[in-house]
């Protein structure tokens, strides 16, 4: 019967305890075909772009609403610049070439005469 | 990054690193958890030419899930044991259909008490004896008592509870008590 008796829990840890100790490891050629699967993954990974570098004048922009906005902004400016500077020679038809083309204004007859407020009355 | 700093890394960051094209990330996790899969795919198998095929299918499944990986929801040791034990499940499977001759390695004769075993062949014993419990019972004892992972993480793997896990466990260690005490004088157990 003795010859029977069932392993102790000590010495059934031992056994473990050398199974653990003789762990097969992986061979070379292992994880090198290991290996090339994850290259081979890795290939798929979509890369990650850098953040666009923001500058004082791409935040500038962001804050009156975009580039749509910036363009408006800046055909509205040029276009302002432009009627400033160029001979509206429409407008001066349209006035008749009184204004703008040389004749002299008559400031005398738009101005109030300060003779009335001088006498007495 | 220096290939030493990654060792105090956990292996989640480390995954979550190799989904974004991290190569030393892969490296590290390659050298890390290929033993721990072939051992336990290995002890499963008790062959070490198809462990080996289930290991590079394991970690072939690891770096695909790593792009999608969930921080935080389970750790990946567990997400990968769970993926060996089911690829050895399928394995066993296939291989019922084989007659148990034609991969049993030669029974040597009784030897006597004289014969102790090296440690190689008590290492043997144990797995051959493993090899004899049902299947869901050896998991647990290799997990448990061979890997030394804690029985929550191996009631994950398995998909069971806590309790189960310890009744699989005492149940596989009483069946492989018996099985060996045939053996105990070649294991050099004495007969005390």
């Amino acid at each position: 019967m003795t010859d029977q008796k069932d392993l102790q829990e000590t010495e059934l840890e031992a056994l473990f305890s050398a199974a653990a100790d003789a762990t097969p490891l992986p061979s070379s050629s292992l994880l090198a075909r290991v290996t090339a699967d994850a290259e081979t993954e890795i290939a798929h990974v979509p890369v990650a772009r850098p953040a666009p570098v923001t500058g004082i004048f791409e935040r500038i922009v962001s804050l009156i609403g975009g580039w749509p906005t910036a363009a408006g902004l800046a055909s509205a400016t040029i276009a302002g610049i432009w009627i400033g500077y160029a001979v509206p020679e429409t407008l001066d038809g349209l006035a008749g070439g009184t204004w703008l083309t040389g004749s002299e204004l008559d400031m005398v007859g738009f101005t109030a005469s300060f003779d009335s407020l001088l006498g007495e009355g | 990054m220096p290939f030493d700093a990654l060792n105090e890394v956990s292996d989640e960051a480390l995954l979550i690193a190799f989904g974004n094209g991290d190569r030393d990330a892969a490296r590290a996790l390659t050298l890390r958890l290929t033993p721990k899969v072939m051992g336990f795919s290995a002890r499963m198998l008790g062959d070490v030419t198809e462990a080996e095929d289930v290991t590079q299918e394991a970690m072939l499944r690891l770096w695909r899930i790593a792009p999608k990986w969930r921080q935080g929801e389970a750790k990946v040791t567990t997400w990968l044991y769970r993926v060996v034990m089911n690829l050895c499940t399928d394995r066993l499977r296939r291989k019922r259909g084989v007659a148990l001759d034609a991969i049993e390695e030669p029974v040597d004769e009784t030897p006597g008490v004289e014969a102790k075993m090296t440690a190689a062949e008590r290492v043997r014993a144990l797995e051959d004896a493993l090899q004899d419990l049902p299947e869901r019972q050896r998991q647990a004892v290799i997990l448990r008592h061979i890997e030394g992972i804690s029985n929550p993480e191996i009631a994950a793997v398995m998909d069971i509870s806590t309790e189960a896990v310890e009744s699989l466990t005492a149940r596989g260690k009483r069946a492989l008590s018996t099985a060996l005490a045939g053996r105990r004088e070649e294991l050099g157990f004495g007969d005390d």
